[in-house]
């Protein structure tokens, strides 16, 4: 063998070559020798028992080859004809048999019928028991592998409902954010759409008025049931006090009374403007003699009768 | 059946205890190691010889060897498995040269026949389906050309130097592809070897 390989080259190149032998010839100690169990052959000249260990794991290595073969079940006309090639006597203790093991085959018959089970041999119940329990190892392995991919396809299942309900949020937000946006242009639709506040502004009278910064605003917001009147500036002026008339078609009628001071105000039913359809309002400066009147007659402070609609 | 093994405790003996009671006579013991290995053995002379008729007969040949050998086997030369494994490949080996003379002498290519796979996993046994998966995965790891040189090795038969000269590789990287090869699977088969010493 060439120099340059290894020790451990050369055993596997020998267990290599070592196959084309008789089996027995590596494997069996004393081949020549006659009876069971020879002593063994010393190891390889200048070999250790490192190197049989080492021969030994290749030939191990190589006899595990056929594993990775598909198995063939043989015929149980087989197996029957093997025990039927063998001796009936015991072979304990004698030497090997003068005749090939190959002059003992029982030819296998192309027609494949099959012999009849050798008599004398005794029914071998453990044989069924082995198949079951392969049977069953192999169909537990099926369910588990059946189990497994289930659980593939649950997980799987999983994964996609969670996608799902991610879009499913994703478009329940715009969703919701189309709505707000809805409803914003629907309350500005609605803000143009609905009847703006009346308003009625009250300004001073005359050239020279009495209370010169005074000023009032009358309205009522959509929907509301009153007016409001807000007067600013309606300094107290010589003790009188200042009364609100609604002049109607039917003569003024008088609506409150606002105490004097910056600000002020006074609320009234709308329903006395519909009864009592506006033409003005006038707010008047009066003694507490005068406002006991049925009618105005304290001088004109504010007044108006100008009504317009405010967005 | 002598007391060595009982009829009852084949089924969980060791094989080696299985080829101890085959010694003392046991046909018991001997039905017992066939139903453990001929789905594989048969295999393998299935996949040398091709034939199924010639393949059978190459496993009752094995067993009548194990028959007449029990005596000889010595555990720790080798495992029972590997034992029977070099005994099927021998022979089955043998039956191929001499069918290639016999093609030479005829100038007939022998005629395989087609594989018919039983499906010999409900026979196998539950060790056996599990080893084979372990054994197919890392052979499958093994690049081509490593695996090539070594098949054609074991189950063609073929030395290294008929390997090259079969494939045109020089025989140098014959035997560098094939010890890689080895060295590969023995180190990623250990845990089978174990099992097996």
């Amino acid at each position: 063998m060439n120099d340059s390989y290894s020790r451990e080259d050369e055993t596997i190149l020998a267990a290599l070559e070592a196959l084309d032998d008789e089996p027995e010839a590596g494997l069996e100690a004393g081949r020549s020798a006659e009876g069971p169990q020879s002593p063994r052959e010393p190891a390889p000249a200048g070999g250790t028992e490192a190197d049989e260990t080492l021969r030994r794991l290749y030939a191990e290595t190589l006899g595990l080859l056929p594993y990775a073969l598909e198995p063939v079940a043989p015929r149980p006309a087989v197996k029957e004809k093997v025990l039927a090639a063998l001796p009936g006597t015991a072979p304990a203790g004698r030497p090997p048999a003068a005749e090939s093991p190959s002059s003992r085959v029982v030819p296998i018959e192309s027609g494949r019928k099959e012999a009849p089970a050798p008599a004398g041999t005794p029914p071998r119940h453990h044989a069924w028991l082995s198949y079951v329990a392969a049977v069953v190892a192999l169909a537990a392995l099926g369910l588990a592998g059946l189990l497994y991919l289930q659980l593939q396809k649950t997980q799987s299942a999983l994964a996609e409902m969670r996608l799902e309900r991610g879009q499913l949020t994703d478009r329940l937000n715009e969703q919701e954010a189309s709505l707000h946006q809805l409803r914003e242009m629907s309350e500005l639709v609605s803000a143009v759409a609905t009847k703006g506040v009346e308003v009625c502004p009250l300004r001073p009278v005359g050239d020279k008025p009495m209370v010169p910064n005074a000023f009032a605003v009358l309205y009522m917001p959509p929907g509301d049931e009153h007016w409001y009147l807000a007067a600013s500036n309606l300094t107290p002026s010589g003790g009188g006090i200042y009364k609100v008339w609604l002049n109607t078609k039917d003569g003024p009628m008088p609506v409150g009374v606002i105490q004097s001071g910056n600000e002020a105000s006074l609320m009234f039913p709308a329903k006395i403007a519909t009864d009592h359809p506006m033409v003005s309002i006038t707010i008047t400066l009066e003694s507490e003699e005068q406002a006991k009147a049925p009618m105005p007659e304290g001088p004109q402070v504010l007044y108006g009768d100008q009504k317009m609609q405010v967005l | 059946m002598d007391a060595l093994v009982s009829d009852a405790s084949l089924l969980s003996a060791s094989d080696g205890s299985v080829v101890r009671a085959i010694a003392e006579g046991s046909q018991e013991a001997v039905a017992e190691l066939y139903d453990r290995y001929a789905p594989m053995l048969l295999g393998l002379a299935r996949k040398i010889l091709g034939s199924p008729e010639d393949a059978e007969e190459i496993l009752q040949e094995v067993f009548v060897h194990v028959w007449d050998r029990a005596g000889r086997y010595d555990p720790t030369r080798s495992s029972v498995s590997t034992w029977l494994v070099l005994i099927a490949r021998s022979r089955a080996i043998d039956r191929l040269r001499s069918r290639r003379v016999v093609d030479r002498t005829h100038t007939t290519a022998h005629q395989q026949a087609p594989v018919e796979h039983a499906s010999a996993d409900g026979a196998s046994r539950v060790l056996h389906v599990e080893r084979r998966g372990r054994v197919r995965n890392e052979l499958a790891r093994i690049p081509d050309e490593q695996r090539e040189v070594l098949e054609l090795a074991f189950y063609k038969g073929l030395t290294q130097r008929e390997i090259a000269e079969e494939t045109g590789i020089p025989l140098g990287t014959v035997k560098t592809r094939t010890l890689l090869a080895m060295k590969k699977l023995r180190k990623a088969l250990r845990d089978e070897i174990r099992e097996l010493l």
